[in-house]
């Protein structure tokens, strides 16, 4: 498999390559699907904790890509940060869809989390209460606090990916992560209120 | 309750290392034929598992020898034979389908329902998109709406708030409903909210009322 020979540099040249070939050859785009698809799935299992909704949400990237492939410019920062951020974008679109987490399908993907870990001592009870309420007042963040904390942490991208990809420059990108933290301790606190 | 900005970034951290499930090969084959439908030159995919006209074969030579996504990424095949194999291959594919389609188009006159009716097997309908759709088929089970489901007589297709669903070129947007009729799909005719203003009715005649029994009238 070319993947696997190549060197990262050589790994993006290649999707270059691929992205060029797509816009002519529809094929091209299928083997970008392949060398793409199970890492935007995990990307989007994480935020939404359900297999359906994150099938939903690749299916959907991977369509829009498609259909934007004309847009994708290969000077940026590389196909992959490209394509979480449509990954990032069709998320906020989903939760915007679903009425956030408060939907049964929400609920059900913040019982799935808990159930995904055993929790054996009071220190792991308390984390997990606070991650059910952090992803609980995630996606009552403003669109692009959601993809900024999203690419940054949930994505794997490297600071410097997670910048290109929302096409601003790192300082720019620590700001707006700093923003996103301060909405997203500003919401638990007062979804923590209402309870 | 209180939680420090380290306290976020700590979970967040924790929540993105998280081991996440392998796609399992129901799904994976669910979103391969998605995006094959995307990708392909005629819409909705051909399962390797759905009974396929002689008519079909025929014209789309390319589906029927091409290997399914999930067996493709088993068997490593991907850049076997090279850019140059696939667009010969292609090309012959086009040409076929080309001419295929022509002599479909020859035989069958233009809304004539020959085509479906006639000899060889319905290759029937299938959803060619799907999204926050429901497909109520006519044994009364209900099922998540996906590209490539084969559409029976009868089945009725759902799109809930912001869902979409199309086949044999009839799209169906949200908080939409159709009915596969004659293998079409045919949208229900849309019903009024309850909150609609009612139209303007007419003042009924006041007719005289009649007696029930007509009184005898004494005869000469």
């Amino acid at each position: 498999m070319r993947a696997q020979l190549a060197e990262p540099d050589e790994l993006e040249l290649a999707d270059v390559e691929l992205v060029d070939r797509a816009r002519q050859d529809t094929e091209s785009f299928e083997d970008l699907y392949v060398r793409y698809r199970d890492r935007i799935y995990a990307f989007a299992y994480r935020r939404t904790w359900t297999q359906e909704a994150a099938e939903d949400v690749t299916a959907a990237t991977f369509e829009r890509a498609y259909r934007h492939l004309d847009r994708f410019d290969a000077s940026g920062a590389g196909f992959g940060p490209w394509l979480y951020r449509i990954a990032a974008n069709e998320l906020v679109d989903h939760y915007r869809r679903e009425g956030r987490s408060r939907s049964p399908r929400g609920q059900r993907a913040l019982q799935t989390l808990a159930d995904d870990r055993s929790i054996d001592d009071l220190e792991a009870v308390e984390r997990e209460s606070d991650v059910r309420q952090m992803l609980d007042a995630f996606s009552t963040l403003r669109p692009r606090y959601q993809e900024a904390l999203s690419l940054r942490y949930l994505s794997g991208l490297s600071a410097d990916e997670a910048a290109t990809a929302m096409g601003c420059s790192k300082p720019v990108l620590a700001v707006t992560l700093h923003r996103a933290l301060t909405a997203l301790r500003r919401a638990v606190e007062r979804a923590g209120v209402a309870a | 309750m209180t939680m420090t900005d380290a306290r976020l970034t700590g979970l967040l951290e924790e929540l993105g290392a998280r081991p996440v499930p392998a796609l399992s090969r129901d799904a994976s084959a669910r979103l391969d034929d998605r995006i094959a439908a995307l990708t392909g030159p005629r819409g909705a995919p051909l399962r390797e598992d759905e009974p396929r006209s002689p008519g079909v074969v025929v014209a789309f030579p390319r589906r029927r020898r091409r290997l399914h996504w999930s067996q493709r990424c088993a068997s490593g095949s991907f850049g076997d034979g090279g850019p140059s194999r696939r667009r010969r291959t292609r090309a012959i594919a086009t040409a076929a389908a080309a001419a295929a389609a022509a002599v479909i188009v020859a035989a069958v006159p233009a809304g004539s329902p020959a085509g479906r009716s006639g000899q060889g097997p319905d290759p029937g309908l299938s959803l060619a998109s799907a999204r926050n759709a429901t497909v109520l088929l006519p044994d009364g089970s209900a099922i998540t709406a996906h590209v490539g489901l084969s559409l029976p007589e009868g089945a009725i297709v759902t799109t809930g708030p912001g869902g979409h669903a199309a086949a044999g070129g009839v799209e169906l947007g949200p908080g939409g409903e159709a009915v596969v009729s004659d293998g079409e799909l045919a949208p229900a005719v849309p019903v009024p909210p309850l909150s609609a203003p009612l139209p303007p009715t007419l003042p009924l005649p006041i007719v005289p009322s009649i007696p029930a029994t007509v009184p005898a009238s004494p005869l000469p």
